[in-house]
């Protein structure tokens, strides 16, 4: 219900006639909260960090790229694409690793890169980029909104919306305390019955799913897709740390973590401060890891 | 259509130089891996570090290259203690000893983009020019002292963890801690001493980096896939492993780009990864 509640709030901004400015930000901050919050459904609530999210954000990037930019489909049409594309591809990936015992905490995290560096190499060696990068300038922008930003803000608005509730969803549903379990101990929750390949897999897909929706959306955003920007491996460090900060064992961790994340950049980027910026990154980093293991939302709910 | 025997041939020996930077590179990170449980990025960053260090003493100060690691390997190896005591103190996990380290990773390059600005440097040094015939083909002189640097270390690191007392009690240390503390091994001196070696064998590579390859600070993040590659197909803890899959990464990497697109190269080492992951996972 506040959920609804804070969509419809949020949702007539674009109808005040505000600077693009603000929208363009908030669609950032909506953007990296849809990220970070599908980022966690597996590596949060069941502890398998992945390294790799940008593989999954990329894969739906460019199929909205080849779809919407060098195919001519509509828009929209393609985001069921880019959601169904990286799902694909998680899932293949998960019946493989998910099967092998030994592939947990850093071994999964170094192997999820390493796909990183494999599906970036792919795409950019085939036709479906080819090493110039793709042009979007040409597609047409739906008209949600008076103004274009707008109509970004919207979309971005509601796949944080659509995200949050879903791993809310998961989060009390008997699905996420099994995945919760899986964080806990793998086998004592396999004793307790819980199906914990079946879990890790279900949730895995959700997670491409939603970051390929995102990668879609912001393909079209930035007009122009390359492989270095899309498949930087920034993203996932920075899904981590956003879902580190605001706490991975509650659903609405990694929301107030990208907020945080997105504005602190934001304002050190559009300052002369850049480097700063990127210093203070690593700061949090090691501060987060050190002393706040549990994130902002652990620490408060501790109390 | 297959290149030509001289190019082959040069192309071999090119793998083998960059593999032998990659076996470098990966020495003082299988170190603190496989017998501290520590996944050190910052590893990267220090290399780096050590190279600019390299580059302003030897270009600004007038210093022999190679003589510069008098100063930086000794500072170097405080850092790594240093570092080994901050993750000891805070006994952070082996997954987040990569997010901790990561974090210095971001701040050191910050701070070398600040000193030295994102731009590329590249030092001059008598090294660079010398280049010798090896029959039809060029063997330039920094890559090859990079190369005997490398086997060098790789084999006195082997030989004194095999035959020396304090290299048992750091194998011990590895296998089982309590069991070797037991036996009298000093097991936190030993830590401090070896994250300490990792570092100074950080400044070593940055010199021999410095020697041979332009420098910029968003190069850092350029090598970790590949030297992470190399570090896990090698087998963590082994000092002989990066220096022997490096080279054989590089080989396989320069075939790759000589007969098909030099961009295709990355797909070898990460696809190699990937099966000793799949396959041999008990192995880490």
């Amino acid at each position: 219900m506040r959920l609804v509640a804070a969509g419809l709030a949020l949702g007539v901004v674009p109808f005040l006639g505000l600077a693009a400015f603000y929208e363009s930000f908030l669609y950032l901050i909506f953007l990296w909260v849809a990220l970070a919050t599908s980022w966690n459904i597996l590596s949060g609530y069941a502890g398998y960090f992945s390294f790799g999210h940008a593989a999954f954000f990329g894969a739906g990037a460019y199929t909205t790229a080849v779809l919407a930019g060098k195919l001519g489909w509509p828009f929209l049409w393609t985001l069921p694409l880019a959601a169904a594309v990286p799902a694909l591809l998680g899932v293949a990936l998960g019946a493989v690793i998910f099967r092998v015992r030994a592939l947990r905490g850093e071994l999964f995290a170094v192997l999820t890169l390493a796909v990183t560096f494999v599906v970036a190499t792919i795409v950019l060696n085939t036709p479906i980029d080819g090493g110039p990068g793709v042009y979007l300038g040409a597609v047409a922008i739906p008209g949600l909104a008076p103004s274009p930003s707008g109509t970004f803000y919207l979309l971005a608005l509601a796949l944080a919306l659509g995200t949050l509730w879903i791993a809310r969803a998961i989060y009390r549903s008997r699905f996420g305390t099994g995945l919760f379990a899986i964080h806990d101990d793998e086998e004592v929750a396999e004793v307790m019955g819980v199906p914990t390949y079946r879990f890790k897999l279900a949730a895995f897909a959700l997670s491409c799913a939603l970051a390929g929706i995102a990668g879609g959306i912001h393909s079209v955003f930035v007009s122009y897709v390359t492989v270095g920007e899309t498949f930087s491996g920034w993203t996932a460090l920075y899904v981590i740390l956003m879902s580190a900060l605001g706490g991975t064992r509650h659903w609405l961790g990694p929301a107030i973590g990208a907020a945080a994340i997105t504005t602190l950049l934001y304002v050190f980027t559009t300052s002369d401060y850049a480097v700063a910026g990127r210093a203070a990154v690593g700061l949090i980093f090691i501060v987060v890891i050190l002393f706040l293991p549990q994130g902002i939302l652990g620490k408060l709910a501790r109390r | 259509m297959l290149p030509s025997a001289t190019l082959l041939g040069q192309s071999v020996l090119s793998g083998v130089f960059a593999g032998a930077l990659y076996g470098l590179l990966g020495l003082g990170l299988t170190l603190s891996w496989g017998l501290l449980r520590q996944i050190n990025l910052a590893h990267f960053a220090l290399v780096f570090l050590g190279a600019y260090l390299t580059y302003q003493l030897s270009s600004v100060a007038g210093v022999d290259p190679l003589l510069t690691l008098a100063l930086v390997a000794p500072a170097f190896f405080v850092l790594g203690a240093l570092l080994h005591w901050l993750l000891a103190r805070f006994k952070v996990s082996p997954l987040n000893t990569l997010l901790v380290t990561f974090g210095f990773t971001v701040i050191i390059e910050s701070l070398i983009q600040w000193i030295w600005s994102a731009d590329f440097r590249r030092l001059e040094s008598h090294y660079a020019g010398v280049k010798w015939k090896l029959g039809a083909l060029f063997v330039p002189l920094p890559e090859l002292l990079t190369l005997a640097i490398a086997a060098g270390l790789a084999l006195s690191i082997w030989a004194m963890l095999r035959f020396t007392d304090l290299g048992r009690a750091m194998r011990a240390t590895a296998e089982d801690a309590p069991i070797a503390a037991a036996f009298g091994v000093n097991e936190k001196l030993l830590a401090l001493l070896l994250s300490g070696l990792c570092a100074a064998l950080a400044a070593v590579a940055g010199a021999c980096l410095a020697l041979s390859h332009t420098l910029a600070p968003s190069q850092i993040y350029a090598w970790i896939g590949v030297v992470f590659a190399v570090v896990m197909i090698g087998g963590l803890g082994n000092p002989l492993g990066p220096l022997v899959a490096g080279i054989a990464i590089g080989v396989a990497e320069a075939l790759t780009m000589a007969v098909t697109s030099p961009a295709w190269a990355p797909l070898v080492s990460f696809s190699l990864l990937i099966a000793v992951l799949l396959i041999r996972p008990d192995r880490f």
